[in-house]
């Protein structure tokens, strides 16, 4: 099915080349920045395959032109799965049985085919701003692929302005069409539908909700029912206003008499004098949408948060999102000329009158969320193996390393050690993958606490002074934090160890605290970084107290899982950390025999042929794995980060310390192991080897599995 | 890590952070106050991946103190070193110790000094 589809739009037009070789070419072209008038914006630039072929983040409504200060009137589209968007048509027969507009490319369905909406940004003046497509081909002539397009188009098509840019697009639109690229149907919705997985309770809530007509509704656009034995594109293609806010960042705003009114205008001509088509959008469809940060043809919203509270809220909190008008009413619908208010669709959730209930409760909101996300391309479920992490434990490292952070970083949306052991010792509640915010607030319980208490009159430099510090968090240069997924989640629920009593309870029970071989914990590092060092790192913006955003860098990540009853450790580590000041480099070399082979495994390089490639993952290392506290020889293993054990990498062995994980009562309280080894003058000092009996002697503290993030249970 | 303890009183006390440890007591007649200061380099924060330096007081007499602490350190901005000043006001109770102050950011290889003086109120 998808091959045909394959091979028959992309031979239109061609004459010479073979389709995949013309995909290949369209490659090429569709990432390279010389066919730009700037000569920095290619194809690409915008629609990132980074992110589903849609906007990187920040960058929803770019700037282009040939000085790239052009701002755009909309949002990125996503490219992907339109490759059987129909041609667009008036009279569209829905499933419903309505006959209305549907079909077409781009937001406003100008373009009938993908050729021609190739076409479209490579002239645009706010965009790659060629002035003609003669001046495209010139630019095409001078490429480092131009042998390759006279193969295609024969020898002489550069002498032929017209057919060589209709080539061009061709190939562009064949591009467009390899299904691996632009429709790989390989989200963990699609592994559900195969029959691969179960989706999680919170996820099918999210599934429930998105198709009831009194709730969310969205499946009432967003179709999810397979069509002609595909997976579900979740988009019927067809139009709709929903009343969108208006979006004061995108430059032409500024002037208060310009209105994107899609269907019916400006930038689509043939409906201008159909005003019942004002304002209508087609519908896109909503896989890959929780990797957006562009929400709506205006960019408007940031979050699928934002989105759904929107829908939510729209008709019973119109202050929140509207401007207002002098007298300081609110302006509702105010990317819409006045008049045009019946053509916004009142179809719930968009049906409410105000001082009635919303459809959706926030957990509703969660679960949709939960839901949406299930729809990124790319999953990978999470592996688990113990003879894959005790024989080939490098290969293992990395394969848990992508399938937790590629292409959505899992563990962000898995509870923090804050959520799960609560400062009052309470039940955490079911599980809950959370949704970061764009700008992360530095009091999120993400993050490590920095003890106000502990360092009372904390002053630190700033600006050539010291000042108080009011916030210990947001004054620590680095930022620490500890994740854990479901099934330890879950396991620690069951067994009440989210706190102390319940810990206490669970060791004299007699029954051995031991987590499920699922169970996979996280701890990631962060350090502020500079805006020049953006594209080398996965990034966070952390929003301070004061209201200024700070950009963060993931410098290291320690990766563990319950495959052995002894855990399997890996860590790795930006590979720029030992030129960071502070840092005391790397004082044991890297064992990556996955990356680099056996004769060399401190290669200092990411493996190939993962993923990696292109992706700021390319820039971490495994820095090696544990598997057992010490090697045949009876020698202690170690293992160090150089960020997470700093100050401390010769005596670091992750095994040894995290088998002191332990709890005991004395008096009634609660006593564990300390972390450290105590016993010498040095600042830092860990445990190596095989545990000691007498840490655990006469039974005074009892095992919590290798768990230290248990020792922060109330 | 280096830790710092300095045993004084009277009217003032500097150190030098990097100095050898120093102990002395000054009989009660011949100052205002009785109190000895401890200072010392420190990681804080979770992992312990910050350096702070800490001045303590302790108060060794019967009447409540009033400490000015004055504090002199080193930080690197833009690789260039520079040095910052800070100065802080503590009012310590009989028999007791506080931390006059923490302070984050400075460069503790390039050391710091300080100065304690307190007068009974």
């Amino acid at each position: 099915m998808f091959v045909i589809a394959y091979v028959t739009l992309t031979c239109v037009g061609v004459n010479n080349a073979h389709s995949a070789d013309l995909g290949e070419l369209g490659r090429k072209i569709f990432f390279d920045p010389t066919l730009s008038a700037s000569g920095r914006m290619a194809c690409s630039t915008c629609h990132d395959p980074r992110y589903a072929y849609g906007p990187p983040p920040g960058k929803g409504i770019a700037m282009g032109g040939p000085h790239l200060d052009r701002g755009g009137t909309r949002a990125v589209p996503s490219l992907r799965y339109l490759h059987n968007a129909p041609p667009f048509s008036e009279k569209t027969r829905f499933a419903d049985g309505d006959v209305a507009p549907g079909g077409g490319f781009t937001w406003d369905g100008r373009a009938g085919t993908l050729k021609e909406q190739a076409r479209i940004p490579l002239l645009a003046a706010n965009e790659m701003a060629n002035r003609s497509p003669a001046d495209v081909v010139k630019k095409l002539e001078k490429s480092y692929y131009a042998a390759e397009f006279r193969q295609a188009f024969g020898a002489d098509i550069f002498k032929h302005r017209d057919r060589a840019f209709d080539g061009a697009l061709a190939a562009l639109g064949a591009f467009q069409q390899i299904p691996k690229e632009f429709y790989p149907f390989n989200s963990k919705y699609d592994a559900f539908l195969r029959g691969e997985l179960e989706l999680t309770e919170q996820e099918e809530r999210g599934v429930a909700l998105f198709k009831d007509p009194a709730k969310g509704n969205c499946a009432s656009c967003h179709v999810v029912l397979s069509k002609r034995g595909q997976p579900p594109l979740f988009t019927d293609f067809d139009f709709l206003n929903v009343g969108v806010p208006r979006n004061p960042r995108i430059a032409a705003n500024a002037d208060p008499k310009y209105y994107d009114l899609g269907l019916c205008g400006p930038t689509r001509r043939d409906f201008a004098s159909s005003r019942e088509y004002c304002g209508f959008f087609r519908a896109p469809t909503m896989r890959n949408v929780a990797r957006r940060d562009a929400f709506f043809h205006n960019g408007v919203f940031n979050s699928l948060r934002d989105v759904l509270n929107f829908y939510n809220d729209r008709d019973l909190h119109p202050e929140k999102f509207y401007s207002h008008n002098p007298d300081g009413s609110v302006r509702k619908f105010d990317d819409l000329p006045p008049g045009y208010a019946d053509n916004v669709d009142r179809d719930a959730p968009l049906d409410r009158v105000p001082g009635g209930t919303p459809a959706l409760t926030d957990a509703d909101i969660d679960d949709l969320i939960a839901f949406l996300k299930t729809l990124d391309d790319g999953y990978v479920a999470e592996p688990q193996s113990a003879a894959d992490a005790a024989q080939h434990s490098d290969e293992y490292a990395w394969k848990v390393f992508v399938a937790l952070n590629k292409p959505a970083v899992a563990w962000e949306s898995w509870p923090s050690a804050n959520d799960i052991f609560r400062s009052d010792g309470a039940d955490p509640g079911p599980w809950k993958s959370t949704q970061q915010p764009v700008a992360i607030p530095i009091g999120s319980s993400r993050f490590e606490a920095f003890s106000a208490r502990e360092l009372p009159n904390l002053h630190r430099v700033a600006n050539g002074k010291m000042v108080a510090v009011s916030d210990p968090l947001a004054s620590a240069t680095r930022l620490t934090e500890i994740h854990m997924n479901q099934t330890g989640y879950d396991y620690i629920r069951a067994r009440s160890l989210y706190n102390t009593a319940g810990q206490l309870r669970a060791v004299s029970s007699g029954e051995a605290v031991s987590f499920p071989a699922a169970t996979k914990e996280v701890k990631a590092k962060w350090r502020v970084i500079s805006e020049a060092e953006r594209g080398r790192y996965y990034t966070m913006t952390v929003k301070l107290a004061d209201g200024t955003e700070r950009l963060y860098g993931l410098t290291a990540l320690h990766l563990v899982t319950k495959d052995l009853p002894t855990w399997f450790w890996a860590t790795f580590e930006h590979v720029d950390n030992p030129q960071l000041p502070g840092n005391d480099g790397w004082q044991a070399p890297s064992r990556d025999t996955f990356a680099c082979g056996n004769a060399n495994p401190a290669c200092n390089r990411a493996p190939a042929g993962i993923g990696l490639e292109g992706t700021v993952w390319e820039n971490y290392r495994l820095r090696g794995t544990l598997t057992s506290f010490v090697d045949a020889a009876g020698r202690p293993n170690t293992l160090a980060n150089s960020e997470l054990e700093a100050g401390m990498q010769p005596t670091s062995s992750c095994i040894t310390c995290h088998s002191r994980a332990g709890i005991g009562a004395v008096a009634g309280q609660p006593v564990r192991l300390p972390i450290f080894d105590t016993s010498t003058a040095e600042a830092k000092r860990g445990f190596v080897g095989e545990p000691r009996q007498e840490w655990f002697a006469d039974g005074a503290i009892q095992s919590l599995d290798f768990i230290w993030s248990m020792a922060k249970a109330r | 890590m280096r830790s710092l303890l300095i045993l004084w009183s009277c009217l003032s006390v500097a150190c030098l952070a990097d100095e050898a440890p120093i102990k002395n007591v000054s009989p009660a007649a011949q100052s205002d106050a009785r109190f000895t200061t401890d200072a010392k380099w420190e990681t804080a924060g979770y992992n312990n991946d910050e350096i702070v330096y800490t001045i303590l007081v302790t108060s060794h007499d019967a009447r409540i103190i009033r400490c000015t602490t004055s504090l002199q350190g080193s930080y690197y901005e833009n690789g260039q070193k520079q040095t910052v000043s800070d100065r802080q006001l503590s009012t310590v109770f009989p028999d007791q110790q506080v931390q006059v102050g923490n302070w984050m950011g400075m460069d503790q290889q390039s050391g710091a000094t300080y100065s304690v003086h307190c007068h009974a109120i």
